[in-house]
């Protein structure tokens, strides 16, 4: 069975990015354009592993965290932040979100689908 | 004490020591002044005395020579003259010759026209007698046998005289001069005498007055008084008036001896007589002379103290005009203003001596103290306002600063908002550049992976180009947003253990590529300590992958050297990690501008070295946010070395 991954990324293009990469190393790629979408597939659809974009317009990255982390039955899904890292404290304040890993945009497309499943393994 | 009685207890203590001594000085002085004084005088009053008894025996001598010549007087025949070898006073009757009246004639003649002449006789060998005037009471006389006769006699070339002895009718002492009569043969045949009164020369001798008053003495040479001022010691032996005299008087007559006579001390004087050695003798008492020093001495004395009394009110009065009094103003004026504490008033003294300027300096520094005094009243005055309206004061600057407060609050509120903005644009960029980025850099990836399907050699090695400006690019950007979050002062520096040795193997894998392709030897020499540390990784590798691009960028040919080791630095340890290549290098003048930004140093091969020239100043500022620092040596044309110093924590083990 494939593993499932949800991707919440508000930019077209770069889910489209991730999801190739990703469904190409033979993932399922879930994919919410939102914080609030992304939130109501992760309670529905149970992936393996979410993909979190910080910056989200509306509902940003950390609030969905959040979110996710109140749900008792999402708690133990691994949530890895994808972000261009910026300003100070972008990486504290998502682990704080309760994050459990920090991938940095852009991306690089030779390594990425490694470092996902880094995450996935360490269940 | 007051000044006055201090200054005249002066002067009287030194007038007294003054007077003292010089009174005793001149009491010696005129002591001895004026014995040799009254030694003197008595000298020219004895010689005159002795000149004029000279002069009077002379006379007398010539007297007697003459009678003695007398052809009458001389007469051989002497028969008839008067005899009284058997007289006696009841019998004898005067019975004169012709010839012995003749010869009476003669010497009455000469006794009355000479008043000082007592009697004139003659004594013949016959033993027969003849005088000027009878004898009251003729009695037996044999001239032979008189001394008169015999002295006469023995000395018969000249004329002799007598001792004197005193007249046997009247007081007087009287004197004889003796001439022998000489026959043809030169045989002695009678005497010729003149007895003479020495009453009127012992009357001058006695009232002669000696100053100071004194008593006088005429003594013969066997030491008898013949005439003295105190009575009833004519005759007398000299030596029963005062036993010490005899012996005084034969000593010289120049030396004034002390003697000591009946409890009173005198002063002898004495003088000889040339040829009878008589001697008078002055004796004055001591005390008249003390008497009469005394006098001299206390006229002097008294002009001595009269003067230096005249000298004291004198310097007294000066001392009261010019000291005193003046003092006496400064006194008051001070006085005054310690009183009063009336810095006006002003002593005015005018005089242009010291007094005079202390004066002046005094009232100086009372204007001067008036002045300041009147300046601190002002000041005073200013003060009080102040303190009045201080409340005023602080409640105006309470409001001033409520207001300030207000304004600072409104600012520091626009400079936070100012600073969000900041922020928020960065993390804006940021975000925004790396999104188109994330697209052109993943499909670049993706299609050359082949992920969407086969590529051909011209296909791949375009998309190659693509991928490796879009990293370029990235590079760039991660350049500018790094030294604009270190300027706004985002950028995270985090504080975890990590593996430095990772670091550099990582960084080194990341660089070779680049130095195998331009064929530049890198090596690495890290020392056996070099292990885990606690720093930020990423900004480390940051620094070092900086480093060691630059250093291959610049070299073309020969080696890059990376060696990492401990060392000592400052007060602790470092991990020094130094990058040196055989490179291009720099020149000294361009050392400095290095680390400043956009600056890429001219090297005229600018362009074939790209880059935004923020690499080294970013570096710097990195290693200055870890707690080091980055140093630089370099040889124009030889290489450079560039040393990257990061502190270790001290309780920190490798």
């Amino acid at each position: 069975m494939k593993k499932r991954i949800l991707l919440i990324e508000d930019n077209e293009q770069n889910r489209y990015l991730a999801a190739f990469l990703l469904e190409a190393r033979g993932y399922e790629v879930l994919q919410a354009a939102d914080g609030i979408r992304g939130i109501e597939m992760a309670g529905s659809l149970r992936p393996e592993l979410i993909l979190l974009d910080i910056q989200l317009p509306g509902m940003d990255g950390y609030a969905v965290a959040r979110e996710l982390r109140a749900n008792p039955a999402l708690k133990t899904i691994p949530i890895v932040a994808v972000t261009s890292y910026a300003m100070a404290g972008d990486r504290e304040k998502s682990l704080a979100a309760g994050c459990n890993g920090y991938i940095e945009k852009p991306i690089n497309p030779e390594t990425f689908a490694a470092e996902v499943a880094s995450y996935l393994e360490k269940d | 004490m007051k000044l006055k009685t201090k200054l005249f207890l002066i002067f009287t203590s030194t007038s007294i020591l003054i007077i003292f001594t010089f009174g005793t000085i001149i009491y010696k002085r005129l002591w001895n002044e004026q014995l040799a004084l009254i030694q003197a005088n008595l000298s020219q009053q004895l010689q005159n005395f002795d000149f004029s008894l000279k002069n009077f025996f002379a006379e007398v001598e010539g007297d007697v020579n003459a009678l003695a010549q007398n052809e009458v007087v001389r007469s051989r025949d002497d028969s008839q003259f008067t005899s009284f070898l058997q007289a006696n006073e009841k019998n004898f009757r005067y019975n004169y010759s012709e010839l012995e009246k003749k010869i009476i004639r003669i010497f009455n003649a000469y006794r009355l026209t000479h008043p000082y002449v007592n009697s004139v006789y003659m004594g013949r060998e016959n033993g027969s007698m003849v005088r000027s005037h009878p004898w009251n009471r003729p009695i037996r006389y044999d001239p032979r046998q008189r001394p008169w006769y015999i002295l006469g006699k023995k000395n018969p070339a000249r004329v002799v005289t007598t001792e004197a002895y005193p007249s046997l009718t009247t007081s007087d002492i009287n004197l004889g001069f003796e001439k022998a009569l000489l026959d043809e043969k030169g045989r002695v045949y009678g005497v010729v005498g003149i007895d003479v009164t020495l009453v009127n020369l012992t009357d001058y001798m006695v009232n002669f007055q000696v100053r100071p008053a004194g008593t006088i003495f005429l003594v013969d040479r066997n030491g008898v008084i013949m005439a003295s001022q105190a009575a009833g010691l004519q005759g007398r032996k000299i030596g029963e008036y005062a036993p010490a005299l005899p012996s005084l008087l034969a000593r010289d007559e120049r030396e004034i001896a002390p003697i000591e006579i009946r409890g009173r001390r005198h002063f002898l004087f004495h003088r000889k007589f040339a040829e009878q050695d008589w001697r008078i003798v002055v004796l004055i008492p001591a005390a008249n002379i003390e008497k009469m020093i005394g006098d001299h001495v206390l006229w002097m004395v008294l002009s001595l103290c009269l003067g230096l009394a005249l000298l004291s009110l004198l310097t007294l009065s000066g001392l009261h005009l010019f000291v005193i009094h003046p003092l006496k103003k400064l006194t008051e004026g001070v006085d005054f203003i310690t009183r009063t504490g009336d810095l006006g008033r002003r002593i005015g003294i005018a005089s242009r001596d010291e007094l005079g300027t202390l004066a002046s300096s005094f009232d100086q520094m009372v204007a001067t103290l008036e002045e300041s005094q009147r300046s601190l009243q002002v000041k005073e005055k200013v003060l009080t306002e102040y303190r009045d309206h201080l409340e005023e004061l602080v409640r105006q600057r309470t409001r001033e600063l409520e207001a300030t407060l207000g304004e600072l609050a409104v600012a520091k509120e626009k400079a936070e908002a100012a600073d969000r903005l900041k922020s928020a644009f960065l993390a804006t960029m940021s975000h925004e550049l790396r999104t188109p980025l994330n697209s052109i850099i993943g499909f670049t990836g993706i299609i050359l992976q082949e992920l969407a399907g086969p590529l051909n050699e011209e296909q791949r090695k375009q998309l190659g180009m693509v991928r490796d400006s879009s990293r370029h690019l990235l590079a760039l950007i991660n350049d500018v947003l790094d030294i604009s979050k270190i300027e706004a002062e985002q950028l995270e520096i985090r504080n975890e253990p990590f593996d430095l040795r990772a670091s550099i193997l990582k960084v080194a894998g990341i660089v070779r590529p680049l130095a195998e392709k331009k064929q530049v030897d890198l090596r690495l020499e890290i020392a056996a300590e070099i292990g885990r540390f606690s720093s930020d990784s990423r900004r480390v590798e940051q620094v070092l992958l900086n480093l060691l691009n630059n250093a291959i960028k610049f070299t073309e040919r020969g080696w890059v050297q990376l060696t990492a080791a401990l060392a000592a630095e400052g007060n602790g340890t470092a991990v020094r990690i130094s990058v040196a290549d055989t490179g291009i290098g720099i020149k000294a003048e361009d050392l400095g501008k290095l680390f400043q930004p956009f600056r890429q140093i001219d090297s005229g091969l600018a362009r074939q070295h790209e880059g935004t020239g923020l690499g080294l100043v970013i570096c710097r500022r990195l290693a200055g946010l870890l707690g080091g620092e980055i140093r630089v040596t370099s040889e124009l044309g030889k290489g450079s070395v560039f040393t990257f110093i990061l502190p270790v924590p001290s309780a920190e083990t490798p």
